[in-house]
């Protein structure tokens, strides 16, 4: 699959994307930065722990990356999971985070042939 | 005018060094990613350094080493603490006023970035990063920043340069009276930082007399003056190795009306505030507070501030000094001496202020310190104030707080 197609996939565009980042080298970079980053494992760790603000953070790192990696789908869900956490739900952040790890674990594997 | 100045050779001389050397950059976030992406960003251009939360980012800035850093790229939701607590401490530091801050931002509603300026930030960079975009913002910022702190070093080194040269004058005039008056020595000089001592404490613990911060500086180079009439006087009689007849006395006694003819000649410069304390103080600098000085016999404060505290100046540094009639008195013999009235009556109050600071007095007439120093310090801190309280540069406030001749 083409980045361009894996990007359209995951609800971004990728002319934008690229126009941003200026060329395909940068967001080849940081698109396989992002497999590695660990902000997803963070929230779904402190989500397990109850701990309703260290999960907001996760949830907020997570979402900033997406919008900066054109991550449409990701970055939708991770931004409502993250404002049921910032206004302190944490059953509704849970609830949420389901969505979250689907949208991520596509993303996943779809950036992982992508840079292939 | 000055305006003019400031423009022609600063904004050239900040265009000129750009690019010369490379700023620093602090970038401050927990992200590793988002640190990645603003280092790829900048690092072509700048020199970086990271926090990655908001305590690591104090650490690095206090102690005035924020003065390392061109700009401060902040991201407001971190762990330990976060970008709003950094703002609050950097604004209580007065540290924004010297070291910008770009928040980043994940929210763009108008409410956030309302919030966003409203903590006193220079500009924002909002997700997603647009690579030019963001490199732009932070070079407009920088360069803004690089202008103001070289406007503000121009000015300062300006008003020192003026300053000097206006001290140098006065010292050079100050001195025509000892270039003639063979045993007079430090007096001059002396007069000028005992007044200024005096005029601190007397400051300190009263505000009767309405003398605002520039009163006093303008009193101490007036206090330098005080003797100018002696110029007129015979060199008979003001070389004189032995005592003075009556006679003799008389005529010596005239130098003080003497002097302020000389300054009152000075027409054109009449209402300046020199003048008019030069004028004081040449003329009563001689009288008592009991009415038994001269030239005119004037009494209490019928004698203006200015020159009571030149004369008290005057009897002490001439009573703790050797002279070809007499030794140096002890700070302590010359103090009871004033205090018991030996040399005429002072305001009490005055004497009052004196005994309280006889040490800082004595310290000051044997300081070697030169008066110029720190003072380009001490006027660049005086402008940026100016700056803070304004928001704009306003003229009229730095013309006047920082004197006229720039």
């Amino acid at each position: 699959m083409e980045l361009k197609e894996a990007i359209e996939k995951l609800g971004g565009s990728y002319e934008e994307l690229i126009s941003r980042l200026m060329n395909e080298n940068m967001v080849r970079k940081f698109l396989t930065k992002f497999l590695d980053e660990g902000s997803f494992s963070e929230l779904k760790t402190t989500l397990n722990e109850n701990k309703t603000e260290e999960a907001f953070k996760a949830a907020h790192t997570l979402k900033g990356l997406c919008q900066n990696l054109a991550l449409g789908t990701l970055g939708k869900s991770s931004s409502d999971c993250c404002e049921a956490l910032r206004a302190g739900d944490l059953e509704s952040g849970k609830k949420l985070f389901g969505k979250v790890q689907a949208d991520y674990i596509e993303a996943i594997d779809v950036l992982k042939v992508a840079l292939a | 005018m000055l305006r003019r100045c400031i423009f022609i050779g600063v904004f050239f001389m900040a265009e000129e060094n750009w690019n010369k050397e490379k700023h620093k950059i602090l970038i401050v976030d927990d992200s590793e990613m988002n640190r990645d992406m603003l280092k790829e960003i900048l690092q072509g251009d700048y020199e970086i350094e990271f926090a990655t939360n908001g305590r690591e980012a104090i650490r690095l800035i206090d102690n005035k080493q924020f003065e390392k850093y061109a700009v401060m790229l902040l991201d407001l939701v971190m762990p330990e603490m976060d970008g709003f607590d950094v703002m609050e401490w950097m604004n209580g530091k007065g540290v924004l006023d010297e070291l910008p801050v770009i928040i980043i931002s994940s929210d763009n509603s108008p409410k956030s970035m309302n919030e966003v300026f409203k903590l006193g930030a220079s500009d924002y960079i909002s997700r997603p990063f647009d690579f030019r975009i963001v490199r732009r913002r932070v070079s407009n910022i920088v360069r803004l920043y690089e202008k103001q702190k070289k406007l503000v070093d121009g000015i300062a080194q300006q008003v020192v340069l003026a300053q000097k040269n206006k001290n140098m004058l006065n010292e050079v005039l100050c001195h025509f009276v000892e270039f003639r008056n063979k045993e007079s020595g430090d007096h001059v000089r002396n007069i000028k930082k005992i007044t200024q001592v005096l005029l601190m404490t007397l400051t300190r613990k009263t505000n009767m007399y309405n003398l605002s911060a520039a009163d006093l500086s303008v009193i101490v180079d007036a206090s330098g003056l005080h003797d100018i009439g002696k110029l007129l006087i015979p060199d008979e009689i003001l070389n004189k190795p032995g005592k003075l007849t009556p006679e003799e006395f008389d005529i010596m006694k005239t130098h003080s009306a003497i002097g302020s003819d000389m300054i009152k000649q000075l027409e054109e410069y009449k209402e300046e505030p020199l003048i008019k304390y030069a004028y004081q103080i040449t003329r009563w600098h001689h009288e008592r507070y009991d009415g038994r000085g001269y030239p005119d016999g004037l009494k209490g404060d019928e004698i203006p501030i200015a020159a009571q505290i030149v004369s008290l100046a005057d009897v002490y540094d001439a009573l703790t000094s050797e002279r070809v009639y007499k030794k140096a008195f002890s700070k302590e013999t010359a103090r009871d001496m004033i205090v018991n009235g030996e040399c005429g009556i002072f305001n009490p109050f005055l004497v009052e202020c004196f005994v309280s600071s006889i040490d800082e007095i004595d310290a000051a007439k044997h300081s070697n310190a030169h008066p110029d120093k720190d003072e380009f310090v001490a006027t660049r801190e005086r402008i940026l104030r100016i700056l803070k309280e304004n928001g704009d540069i306003n003229y009229e406030e730095l013309e006047s707080e920082i004197g006229g001749g720039v």
